[in-house]
């Protein structure tokens, strides 16, 4: 069978997942504001709407991991709102491009179901996909793309290293 | 290498700020035993399937799917899914903002305000993803305006950047 070609991929390590289940969105808006006074990023977010609210998966630095844990945890006692899920280490592998089109999706997961991954979390943007795993099963998931994909000659996932720092204070106030 | 940037933007300067009309959002629920082979087939379809969002989450044995497409390819979609055993949880006309500009994959504060503007609006999203440089909202298509009216005191597009 061919392999698809792709014009590459990263990988993003160090990060966590928190997982909400059944969270009202407005407790999701107030997590947001929390995170937001923290200054703490979100890389990877999926929410999707439930008979009983919002569930999904928001992915942070694993150095922020803490401090966004104890925001979260303290408004879901005090809201009563179901107890968070942590996953400590997580990694993201993106792969791009997307192209407007369901076959880099598909053969993204039937690669990972192949091989018996199963990841946290999978979404799209408008270029490109993402995968969420457990960090432990990160060597797997790149050798099986590896396999399944055609890369660029000597192309190994080049580990994203940004750092973005953003000032409360308009220039000049 | 590291970059550093420094933003300090109100609203958030965005590429643009428009609804994709004419979608259709299906939620999937598929047994994890079976993506596999859902998977397979529409890798398999021809011409390609074309795709608006797709997103994932893994519960236990099931993986709730959402793929949100042109309304008009959405019987295909179907026709693999139930061949697959995977059952359609949610049906709904919707529409696609997507939001996108420089870091916005690093930056934080960002989400806060998708979900502030849309707050506002008196709208809540089906769903909400934020992914590489990309926040991507899919929401009922009787809200897109109210949702593009709260988002618009949160987010400017080029235009209304070059007019402030």
């Amino acid at each position: 069978m061919p392999r698809l070609c792709i014009s590459g991929w990263k990988c993003r390590r160090a990060l966590s997942l928190l997982i909400l289940h059944d969270w009202p969105w407005v407790g999701l808006t107030a997590l947001s504001q929390a995170l937001t006074l923290s200054c703490v990023n979100l890389p990877f977010l999926l929410v999707q709407a439930g008979g009983n609210g919002a569930r999904g998966g928001v992915c942070l630095e694993r150095d922020q991991l803490h401090e966004a844990e104890d925001i979260a945890a303290a408004m879901s006692r005090w809201w009563d709102w179901p107890p968070l899920e942590v996953i400590e280490e997580v990694a993201a592998i993106t792969l791009y491009p997307l192209a407007g089109e369901m076959t880099l999706v598909a053969e993204a997961l039937a690669c990972l179901a192949g091989v018996d991954l199963r990841p946290l979390a999978f979404g799209t943007s408008l270029a490109s996909l993402t995968v969420i795993l457990p960090d432990s099963a990160l060597g797997a998931a790149m050798e099986a793309f590896r396999r399944r994909f055609e890369l660029p000659p000597e192309s190994s996932p080049p580990e994203e290293r940004v750092r973005v720092v953003q000032s409360p204070l308009k220039r000049g106030q | 290498m590291e970059t550093v940037a420094v933003y300090c933007e109100h609203p958030v300067r965005t590429y643009g700020l428009k609804a994709q009309e004419g979608c259709l959002l299906l939620f999937l629920e598929c047994p994890t035993s079976q993506l596999g082979k859902l998977a397979d087939q529409l890798a398999a379809l021809a011409p390609p399937l074309p795709l608006v969002s797709c997103g994932v989450l893994w519960r236990g044995e099931v993986a709730s799917m959402q793929v949100c497409l042109p309304r008009e390819e959405a019987s295909r979609l179907e026709l693999a899914a139930a061949q697959a055993g995977a059952r359609i949880g949610l049906r709904r006309e919707a529409s696609v903002i997507n939001l996108q500009g420089p870091h916005f994959g690093d930056r934080w504060g960002l989400a806060k305000e998708v979900l502030a503007g849309l707050e506002e609006a008196e709208t809540a999203p089906l769903v909400l993803m934020g992914v590489t440089h990309t926040l991507q909202i899919a929401l009922d298509s009787s809200a897109s305006q109210a949702a593009l009216n709260g988002l618009g005191r949160h987010f400017v597009g080029p235009e209304a950047s070059k007019r402030g």
